[in-house]
Parts: structure tokens; sequence; C-alpha cells
């Protein structure tokens, strides 16, 4: 796996980079802002990019924007945006710009290595990866009238896992389920939201993410 | 209640050459001029009238009503500037509008036109300025008619009837030149002068701002100042937390979880204690920087008092300060905080931009008022400036906004070469 940072912490930065190329990860430029990323993926396209969302010069959302645009010219370059806030509105805004291969993670995360590669590697591959407190802000827009309202306890958890971008055997794992509980669940939960149904994990997934990031105008 | 207006400035002409001082002339002029103002101030005001009732009957009503409210309001503008030219009164322009109508209610516009004292002045102005014509007028015509009533009678044919007398007799003559004289040279410009003085101030109660309002516009400023002031330090902070204290916290995560991971799977200790050693030092330089930030938005030592948290600053700076402290009473806590961190970041200034060999910080109660002096001998040339600027002064210019929430100011003295004397006038106490 071939990855791409930006961030305008030094010490982050540094970190980061030492993680990577600890666990074998190819590293192919490290840099302080959205600018020089784009150029560094222009140059040399990874298979994944993280990149810090508030940097110089404006400080604000510069990694993001950098985000949409290497998404938009470099479609198969995975996107791994990595903050201190956990932003809904960021993660709409990327999820509708590509439901391929992007991730939005707090900084935090970090801490469990392990995890951490292995949600790069899953955005890597095309997959969607959101940070469990992005999930809580999205899911936290339940309503007591709205369609979330009539799910279940359980139903709700597996909801928040599959957002995060867990596949139903990871969910299982998590839960101390069987495979075949989470799945009834799971049909379960698109009856109630008026979801199409899917075998396929990730589309099911997004479908899930594209229901929550709308705010769930259209169901209700 | 007294106003925004003072005396005509100036010594008083002595009484006897009155008559002939630039100054009382100057008064009459002014006497003559508003006559024609105050006519066209009246006309404006029938016309937006009539103008305006009609509107008032549509939608726009409204808005027309305001358009000439903003005229009479200029239209004012012009007594001001005529009692301020002619008369030396010191007259502030009128409030403006307490509202910007394009984000006021209609209620609040409605308001607004309703107290505005420029729209009824014409009303008073008219009569004023007939009364101080004529009066003035009457009596310096009267003066100059008894005074030449001789002349008259010797030059031309007939007789010159004044309230219906007339001057028949040499005595005659002696009384009407000599009461004549005495008018124009005492009561014609004691008459002038009071009336024009009553009509400038009549101007500047009407038209001028109350103290009310000067105390308004005052505190919007300060507010504005303390509200910036919060803003920006709030923003620092949060900058200071993100960059700094969560960037280590992030650091120190990841060597901790790598560490961790490297030890459950076996890996040889040796590589680990480079990724501890790290933590470590990531973990110790976070608690220097939370003290900082910590001691940045009160510094404990100020609970000792100003005088003991002052010393402490002098002590630590790397130019040779001298600390003179005289306060009696213990200030407002805000009042010492911002004394405080103003006298950190002047001192901070020397020691950066001046090439100061030595500074003086001086902290003197006067009344119920805390002057603090940071006096320098360096270079010179410091200045307040603005944000949008290159950042040159900028530091000075949140300084003064510091000092104004709370109604305080600041004063910088400093001369290209130097010295440089920043003066801070804050109150002790802050209710």
């Amino acid at each position: 796996m071939r990855v791409a940072v930006a961030e305008d912490s030094a010490i982050i930065r540094d970190g980061l980079v030492a993680l990577l190329v600890g666990r074998g990860v190819e590293v192919t430029g490290a840099v302080g802002d959205g600018d020089s990323l784009i150029a560094l993926v222009a140059q040399d396209p990874p298979d994944v990019v993280i990149s810090d969302i508030r940097m110089p010069p404006g400080h604000t959302d510069e990694g993001l924007r950098a985000a949409l645009r290497i998404k938009r010219e470099h479609p198969a370059t995975g996107v791994l945006l990595f903050s201190q806030y956990a932003e809904t509105r960021y993660a709409r805004t990327l999820l509708d710009a590509s439901s391929e291969g992007v991730g939005y993670l707090l900084k935090d995360r970090v801490a469990d290595v392990s995890t951490f590669i292995e949600s790069v590697r899953q955005v890597a591959a095309g997959h969607v990866v959101l940070d469990p407190e992005v999930v809580t802000s999205l899911l936290g827009r339940r309503r007591a009238d709205g369609p979330l309202a009539m799910l279940t306890e359980r139903e709700l958890e597996i909801l928040r896992l599959m957002a995060e971008g867990r596949s139903n055997s990871a969910i299982a794992v998590a839960l101390f389920l069987s495979p075949g509980t989470v799945e009834k669940h799971i049909t379960s939960i698109f009856g109630k939201l008026a979801l199409p149904a899917s075998s396929d994990d990730h589309r099911r997934v997004l479908a899930v993410l594209r229901y929550l990031a709308a705010g769930h105008t259209a169901a209700e | 209640m007294s106003r925004t207006s003072t005396a005509p400035a100036g010594p008083r002409p002595p009484l006897a050459t009155a008559l002939f001082a630039r100054r009382t002339w100057k008064e009459f002029a002014f006497i003559w001029t508003a006559l024609p103002v105050a006519m066209l101030e009246l006309t404006y005001l029938s016309f937006a009238f009539l103008l305006g009732l009609l509107a008032a009957l549509s939608y726009v009503g409204i808005s027309i009503a305001e358009a000439f409210a903003t005229g009479s309001r200029k239209l004012g503008t012009l007594s001001i500037r005529l009692a301020r030219r002619q008369l030396g009164l010191e007259i502030a322009d009128p409030p403006s509008s307490v509202t910007h109508a394009s984000d006021a209610d209609w209620s609040t516009r409605m308001r607004d036109l309703a107290t505005s004292r420029t729209i009824g002045f014409p009303l008073l102005h008219l009569p004023l300025a007939v009364l101080s014509w004529s009066g003035s007028t009457i009596v310096l015509a009267l003066g100059a008619g008894l005074s030449t009533e001789w002349l008259v009678q010797l030059v031309g044919p007939g007789q010159v009837q004044i309230f219906g007398y007339v001057a028949d007799t040499p005595l005659m003559h002696v009384v009407f030149t000599v009461s004549g004289v005495l008018i124009l040279l005492f009561v014609w410009p004691a008459v002038n002068r009071g009336l024009a003085g009553f009509h400038g101030n009549v101007i500047a109660r009407m038209l001028g701002r109350t103290p009310a309002e000067e105390r308004i516009m005052e505190l919007t400023d300060s507010r504005r100042a303390a509200v910036t002031d919060a803003d920006a330090t709030l923003r620092r902070i949060e900058r200071d937390l993100h960059d700094g204290t969560q960037a280590r916290l992030v650091g120190l995560a990841m060597s901790l979880g790598d560490a961790h991971e490297r030890l459950a799977r076996g890996d040889d200790p040796a590589t680990v204690v480079a990724l501890v050693e790290s933590a470590r030092t990531a973990a110790t330089s976070t608690l220097a920087e939370l003290r900082d930030l910590a001691k940045g938005i009160h510094p404990p030592v100020l609970d000792a008092g100003l005088e003991a948290a002052l010393a402490s600053v002098a002590a630590g700076s790397p130019v040779p300060v001298e600390l003179d402290c005289r306060i009696e009473g213990r200030p407002s806590a805000v009042v010492e905080t911002i004394a405080y961190f103003s006298v950190l970041e002047l001192l901070g200034n020397v020691v950066k931009h001046s090439g100061a060999g030595r500074a003086e910080v001086a902290v003197v109660q006067r009344g119920d008022r805390l002057v603090v002096t940071v006096a320098d001998d360096g270079r010179g040339g410091a200045h307040v400036g603005f944000r949008d600027e290159s950042g040159s002064g900028t530091g000075l210019a949140g300084l003064t906004g510091r000092a104004r929430s709370v109604d305080g100011s600041l004063t910088v003295e400093s001369p290209d070469g130097g010295p440089t004397r920043v003066t801070i006038d804050l109150p002790m106490v802050v209710a």
C-alpha cells in the first residue's frame, strides 16, 4: 500500500510516517498543506491519502477541499480525512463527493495502531470508513417521530457499526451474535427505513450512510 | 441637564468696544443666516409631511418617511455647522439613527422615526429665528436711527419720528443722539449676544447629542472592544490547544499505541524503549504547554496582588526593569488582569523591538484611576496599528481594545529615535 500524508503539525506528521513505515507501508511523501498535497498526488498518485482538514494558509477546511479535488482528479485514490474534530458537515460533503474509498477519522483513533492501519487499507480498497463519533452525531439527529425512532436498541447498535464500515461478520464478532442474527436484524432495519435490500455489505453501508447524511428527509 | 455645548469660546470683548468686535458681527451674521435656513427647514418639513401623508396610504410610506427623516437630519447639520462656525459652539453631529433601516423591524423603525428630535426641530426653529432676527435687528436699527437722527435732520428735509417722538428741540436732539450711541455701544451688543447665544444653545440642545447619547456611543464602543478582545482571546486559546496540546497528545497516543502493539507482539523491548521515551517527552512538554496556557488565561501569581505579579514579571525580564508600584487599595480583578497582561506584552515589545537598555514600569493610583506606565530608552517608533495592516502595531491595538473594554484608554508616545512611553489609564473598580 502506498500512502501520501498531509498534516501541518510536524509532531503528528513525523509520528504518522514513522508508524506507517514501521508497519511496512510505503509513504510517497509527507507535506504540510493542501496545495502541496494536490501537487504530490498529481506527481505520483498513491493508493490512499491521509489528510488533516485544518491546514495553512487559512486553517479552515483546506484538507477537505484538497481531498475533494483529489477524488475528482484521481478517483482511484482513496481519501482518508484525519481531524481533531468530528464534523458531520465535512463527512457529508465528503460522502456527497464520492462513495468509493473515502473515510473520516478522528486523530485519536491512531492510538489503536492496528485498527487505524486497517482503516487506511479499507479506504485504499475503495470502502467507506467513518469515525464512531461522526456516526453518533449522524444518528443523533434521530427525532422522536422519525423513522429511526422505530428501531430497537439492538438495531441501532447494529446500524451504528454498519455506518462505521464494518462487515456483517465483524458486527457479529463485536456484538457476540451469530452472523444469521445480524443478518436478520439488518433486514429488519432496511425494512423499517424503507431502504433497498442488497446482499453486498458495502452497498448496504452506503445506503445507510446516504440515508443518514441526507438527514433522512425523504423517508419522513 | 448639561448638554454637549459650551459657552462661546474666547474672552468677552470689553463692553464699550463690543460694537466694533468681530465676534459681535459674526453673531449678527449668524442671526441673519439662521432665518433663511429656518425657513428652508420648515418648508421642507411641510412638504415632507404632506408627501408623507400621501405616501402613508401606500406600503412604501415608511421608507419615504425615513428618507425624509434622513433629509431633515442632513438639514439639521446645516444649523449645527452655522452655530459652530459663527458662534464657536462645540456641538457634536446629531446621533445617527439608532437602527439601520435594512435590519430593523417595522415597529422599531417607526419608534426611531417618532423619537427623532431632528424632525420636529423646524417647528421651534423658525419662531426662534424670527425672534432673534427681529429682536437684534430692531434694537440695532433703533440705535442707528437715534444716533444719526441729528445728522439726517441736518442734511435732509422732513422730520425723523422715533416711536412717535419727534426731536424738535436741541435738547431732544442731544437726548436722541446720546441714547442712540448708548444703545449702539452697550444695549445692542448685549441683546445680540444674548439672542444669538440662546438661539445657538437651543440648536445644540435640539440637535446635538445628549450626555446619555454620548454615553451610549462610548458604551457601544467599549462593548465592541470587549467582545472583540474576548473573541480574539478564545480563538488564540483554541489555536494553542489545537496546534500544541492536542497535537502533542495525539503524538503521545500514537507512540504508546505503537509501543503497546510491539510489546504485545513480543518484539524486542529494546526497540520499544525509544517509543516510550518519545511518549514521555511528549507528556512532559504537553504539561509545560498546558501550564503556560493556563497562566496565559489567569496567572496564579496575580492572586497575590498586582505588585507581586509585576515584580515577578520584572524579575524575569531580559531587559532590566525598574518597578514603581504605588497602589493603596486593591483594583478589581479584571483591572489587575488587564494591567498585568498589558505590562507583560509591553515589556515583551521592549525586549523584541525597542533595543532598549532598560525599562521602567510605574503603577500609580490617582483617585479612582489606576495609571500604568511602561517606558523604555529604546529606538521608539511604536504605534497603534489595525488588524488589516501588515501586523505592525496590532499588539498595541489589542491592548487599546482591552483598556477600552473597561472604559480605560491607552496612549503611546514614541517618536522615531525614542524614547517610548505607553500610558494605560484604567478605572480602579469595574462594577
